[in-house]
C-alpha cells in the first residue's frame, strides 16, 4: 500500500549510505519526493554528517544543498525569534515552554537536523497568557489581523491566541496554554504538562518532558491537520528511538497517555511509526497500547486513511486516493477539534472565505 | 544529442507526451509543450541545445499548454505549469513562446540552488566575467547581445548564477530578450544574429528573442570567476562614458538585485562581498553600442593589467 | 566585516541579516566586539576616533547607536551584576 517512491524515501532516511547506489534518475525522483515530504534537508544532513556528501552526483548535491540552506535559514529565524522573545519577557516571571520544531531545535534533538521549523510555538500557563501577550505587544509584536469570527475561533475554541508577528521579521509566534484545542474531545492536563517541563541550558527556556513531547507530536499529527505528515511521523520515530533508549521512558509514556487521555493518538503513533519506519517498540508496550485501539472495523479504515493521507505527492501527479484520504483527515481533524454543531458552520465559513479570496486575487502580471 | 538532431515529428510527440530534458548550462528543465506552433518556435530557438537522454536530474519541470479544451480552439491561449501548479495567467497562444522564456526564468529565480543575481547579465572574455547589473529597461540585454558578437562570450542576459561550491559564475545562456527598438538595433549591429518572431501586445511592448551565438552554448559548462562589475545605463544621445563606483555602493547594488540573498545567509554574504573585494565597479553611460563595446574592452584591459602588476 | 571607505558590511549570524553600517556605527561595533566596554569608555574612544570633544551630544549619539545595534541583535547589554 505504500508507494515504491515512498519506500525508497524511507530507505534513504533509515539507511543514508544506500543512496550512493542510486542512478541519476533515481536521485531525481528522490529529490522530488523528499522535497514534497519536507525530508530532503534531513537526507542532506545525514550524508554530510557521514562525510558522503561529495559522493553524491553534482546536480543532486545542488538540490540537497538548497534543502539545507532552506532549513538553516528557517532555523536561524527561529533562534533569533526565541532570543527576542526571551528579551521581551525579561520582566514577566513565567516559565516559557517551547513546543514542536522550536523545542527540537533548542534542545538539540536529532529530529531538528535539516528540518524546516514553521512558526514559533510557545506554551505558558493559561492564567499568564494575557500578561505574556501584552509584554510581547509592548515589545513590538502585532496581533494578526483577523475578523471577529477568526478572533473568537482562536480564543474561545482553539488552544491558541491569534498569532503574533513582529513587523520586521516573518516568524509568526503561536502562544498556547495547552496542547489540544479547548473545545476538543481530548483534555490534556495543562498543569501537569508545565510541571513536568524540562529546563534547557539556555536561560528561561524549557521543553515538555520526553513523554509529553511524544504525545504532543502524536496528538498534533493524528488529531490536527498538518502540512507535512510523513515528516511529523518521522519526528515521532526519532523521538521514540531517542527517548526509548532509556528503559523507564516507555512506562512514563503509558502513564502520561492515561493521565492526559491521549491513549488513542499514542496507539496510532506506535502503530504507524512501526508500519512505515519499523520503529522498535517493546512488545509489552505495544500490547498495553492496544487497549486504546478503536473498534476493529474503524481501525482498518483509520489505517487506510492515515497511511494514504500521509503520503507525500510522488512527482507532480496528485493521485485520487491520496486526495480522498487527505480530505477525510481534514474533516476528521476538525471534527476532533470542535463540537459537531460548530464544525459545519466553521467549514462553511472557511469555504466562503476561500471563494472570496479567489475572487479578490488579481491576475498575475503578463510575463514579458 | 541536440534538439536539432531530433526529427520534427518525433520532437513534437516527445514534447507532447513524455517531455524533453533540456540542458541550458546551469539548469536542466523537464519540458513539455502541447501547442504545435510553439514546438516549431522552440525547435528553432533551441536547435543547438543538448537534451539529456536518458534523463538525469531535472532542476525544474515546466509545461506549456492550452489551459482548457475550449481554449485550444476558441480564442486560443497558452498557460504554464511549474511542478504541476499553474503559475502564469494565460496569454494569447501566439505569444506562448514568451511564457516559455518567462517560465524558464522563473524556474531559475525561484530555485534555491545557488546564490544568484537577477537583472544582471554576465559575459566573459579572457577568462574574466563582467557582471552587468541593471534594472529592466536599462539596456543590459541589448548590450550583452552586442558583446556576444564582438569577442565576448554570453553567459546570461538576465541572471547571474554562482556555484555554491566555488563561487564561480555558472553559464546559463538562453535566447536574449530584446524589446521594441532594441530588436532592429541588434539586427543592424550584427547581420549574423537570428531572431524569433516579434511578439506584440506584451506588457512591455514588442518582444523578440535572439539566438545566442554558437560558442555561448558550446561552452556553457565553462564556469569563470567574476572580474569586473559594469552597470550599463542607456541614455539617448550620450557618448560612452565610464565612472568608477565606490565599493560599498556597488555592494548595495548587488544586494538589491540578489533575489535569494536573504535565504542564502552567510554564503550569500560571502559571495557578494567577495565580488566587492575582487572587482572594480563602474557605471557605463552610452547610446552607441560600438562605443560601449570599446569601453568594455578597455575596462577589461585595465582589469587584466592591474592583476598582472605586482 | 568588510569595510570600504569607512563603511562596513556585516553579516549578523544571529539573525541571518546583512547590515551596512556607517563609519561611526561600525567603529562602535568593532570596539564592542573586541570586548565588553563601559558606555563612558566607549564614548571616550569614539570622541578620540572622531577627534571631537566628548560632549553630551556625542554621548547621545553613541547611545542611539548602541540601542540600534542592540535592537538588531548585533550586541547585547552586559548587565551590571
Amino acid at each position: 500500500m505504500i508507494p515504491d517512491a515512498v519506500q525508497r524515501l524511507v530507505r534513504a532516511l533509515l539507511d543514508p549510505p544506500s543512496t550512493l547506489n542510486l542512478s541519476a534518475r533515481e536521485w531525481n525522483d528522490l529529490v522530488l519526493i523528499g522535497r514534497n515530504a519536507g525530508l530532503l534537508g534531513r537526507i542532506s544532513t545525514e550524508l554530510k554528517d557521514r562525510g558522503l556528501f561529495h559522493k553524491v552526483p553534482q546536480k543532486a548535491r545542488a538540490h540537497l544543498h538548497a534543502a539545507l540552506i532552506s532549513a538553516e535559514s528557517d532555523q536561524t529565524a527561529i533562534r533569533f525569534e526565541v532570543n527576542r522573545v526571551v528579551r521581551a519577557l525579561a520582566t514577566v516571571d513565567v516559565q516559557i515552554v517551547l513546543l514542536k520544531g522550536a523545542a527540537y531545535l533548542m534542545a538539540d534533538l536529532p529530529c531538528a537536523r535539516g528540518r524546516m521549523l514553521g512558526d514559533l510555538d510557545l506554551m505558558v500557563p493559561l492564567e499568564r497568557i494575557e500578561d505574556v501577550e501584552q509584554a510581547l505587544i509592548k515589545s513590538g509584536w502585532l496581533p494578526a489581523e483577523l475578523d471577529d469570527y477568526d478572533q473568537r475561533f482562536y480564543r474561545e475554541w482553539m488552544h491558541e491566541i491569534p498569532p503574533l508577528q513582529h513587523p520586521t521579521r516573518e516568524t509568526p509566534i503561536d502562544l498556547h496554554h495547552t496542547i489540544a484545542p479547548r473545545t476538543s474531545r481530548v483534555r490534556p492536563d495543562a498543569k501537569a504538562l508545565i510541571a513536568a517541563a524540562v529546563e534547557l541550558s539556555a536561560p528561561r527556556l524549557s521543553t515538555l518532558g520526553p513523554a509529553d513531547m511524544v504525545l504532543h507530536s502524536a496528538v498534533h499529527l493524528f488529531n490536527d491537520e498538518v502540512s507535512k505528515p510523513l515528516r511529523d511521523l518521522f519526528d515521532l520515530h526519532q523521538l521514540l528511538t531517542e527517548f526509548g533508549a532509556r528503559a523507564e521512558f516507555w512506562n512514563e509514556l503509558m502513564a502520561r497517555a492515561k493521565l492526559h487521555g491521549l491513549g488513542r493518538p499514542l496507539y496510532y503513533a506506535l502503530r504507524n511509526t512501526r508500519r512505515i519506519f519499523m520503529t522498535r517498540v517493546p512488545s509489552e508496550i505495544e500490547k498495553t497500547a492496544s487497549q486504546f485501539a478503536p473498534a476493529a472495523p474503524i481501525g482498518a479504515v483509520m489505517d487506510w486513511i492515515f497511511i494514504r493521507g500521509f503520503m507525500p505527492s510522488v512527482g507532480t501527479e496528485k493521485d485520487a486516493a491520496t486526495a480522498c484520504a487527505r480530505w477525510l483527515l481534514y474533516v476528521r481533524s476538525h471534527w476532533l477539534r470542535m463540537p459537531p454543531f460548530m464544525l459545519a458552520r466553521h467549514l462553511a465559513i472557511k469555504a466562503m472565505r476561500q471563494i472570496g479570496e479567489r475572487l479578490r486575487r488579481r491576475p498575475i502580471e503578463d510575463p514579458e | 544529442m541536440l534538439i536539432s538532431d531530433i526529427p520534427h515529428a518525433a520532437l513534437a510527440q516527445r514534447l507532447r507526451q513524455e517531455g524533453v530534458h533540456i540542458d541550458t548550462g546551469a539548469f536542466t528543465t523537464h519540458l513539455r509543450i502541447g501547442l504545435p506552433h510553439l514546438v516549431e518556435e522552440f525547435a528553432q530557438m533551441y536547435a543547438q541545445y543538448p537534451v539529456e537522454d536518458p534523463p538525469g536530474i531535472d532542476d525544474a519541470r515546466l509545461r506549456i499548454d492550452a489551459p482548457s479544451f475550449i481554449s485550444r480552439y476558441w480564442a486560443p491561449s497558452a498557460a504554464a505549469w511549474m511542478d504541476g501548479e499553474k503559475f502564469f495567467d494565460p496569454v494569447p497562444a501566439k505569444r506562448a513562446y514568451t511564457v516559455l522564456e518567462s517560465g524558464l526564468n522563473w524556474a531559475v529565480a525561484t530555485s534555491l540552488l545557488s546564490p544568484m543575481l537577477v537583472h544582471a547579465a554576465v559575459v566573459e572574455r579572457a577568462n574574466r566575467a563582467a557582471i552587468l547589473p541593471a534594472p529592466t529597461g536599462s539596456g543590459k540585454s541589448t548590450l550583452s547581445a552586442a558583446l556576444s558578437w564582438r569577442g565576448w562570450r554570453l553567459l546570461s542576459d538576465e541572471m547571474t548564477v554562482f556555484s555554491f561550491e566555488d563561487g564561480t559564475i555558472l553559464p546559463n545562456p538562453r535566447p536574449v530578450s530584446l524589446k521594441n527598438k532594441a530588436i532592429e538595433i541588434i539586427a543592424a549591429f550584427e547581420p549574423r544574429a537570428q531572431f524569433s518572431p516579434i511578439y506584440t501586445g506584451t506588457a512591455k511592448g514588442d518582444v523578440a528573442y535572439m539566438r545566442p551565438p554558437a560558442d555561448a552554448v558550446a561552452r556553457f559548462k565553462e564556469s569563470v570567476l567574476p572580474g569586473l562589475v559594469v552597470a550599463p545605463q542607456y541614455h539617448e544621445g550620450m557618448r560612452a562614458t565610464v565612472k568608477r563606483m565606490e565599493k560599498m555602493e556597488g555592494l548595495r547594488w548587488l544586494i538589491d538585485n540578489a533575489v535569494n540573498y536573504s535565504s542564502m545567509l552567510r554564503m550569500g554574504f560571502d559571495t557578494l562581498t567577495g565580488i566587492a573585494e575582487r572587482c572594480e565597479f563602474y557605471i557605463l553611460t552610452y547610446s552607441d553600442l560600438e562605443e560601449a563595446v570599446d569601453v568594455m574592452n578597455r575596462l577589461l584591459e585595465e582589469s587584466l593589467s592591474t592583476a598582472a602588476s605586482p | 566585516m568588510h569595510c570600504w571607505g569607512g563603511e562596513c558590511a556585516v553579516f549578523n549570524r544571529l539573525s541571518g541579516d546583512t547590515h551596512l553600517l556607517d563609519v561611526v556605527s561600525s567603529e562602535v561595533l568593532r570596539i564592542v566586539t573586541a570586548g565588553t566596554v563601559e558606555t563612558e569608555q566607549l564614548c571616550q574612544k569614539i570622541a578620540e576616533f572622531l577627534d571631537l570633544p566628548n560632549s553630551a551630544d556625542l554621548k547621545e549619539n553613541v547611545s542611539e547607536i548602541l540601542a540600534s545595534l542592540d535592537e538588531l541583535g548585533l550586541i547585547e547589554p552586559a548587565d551590571a551584576c
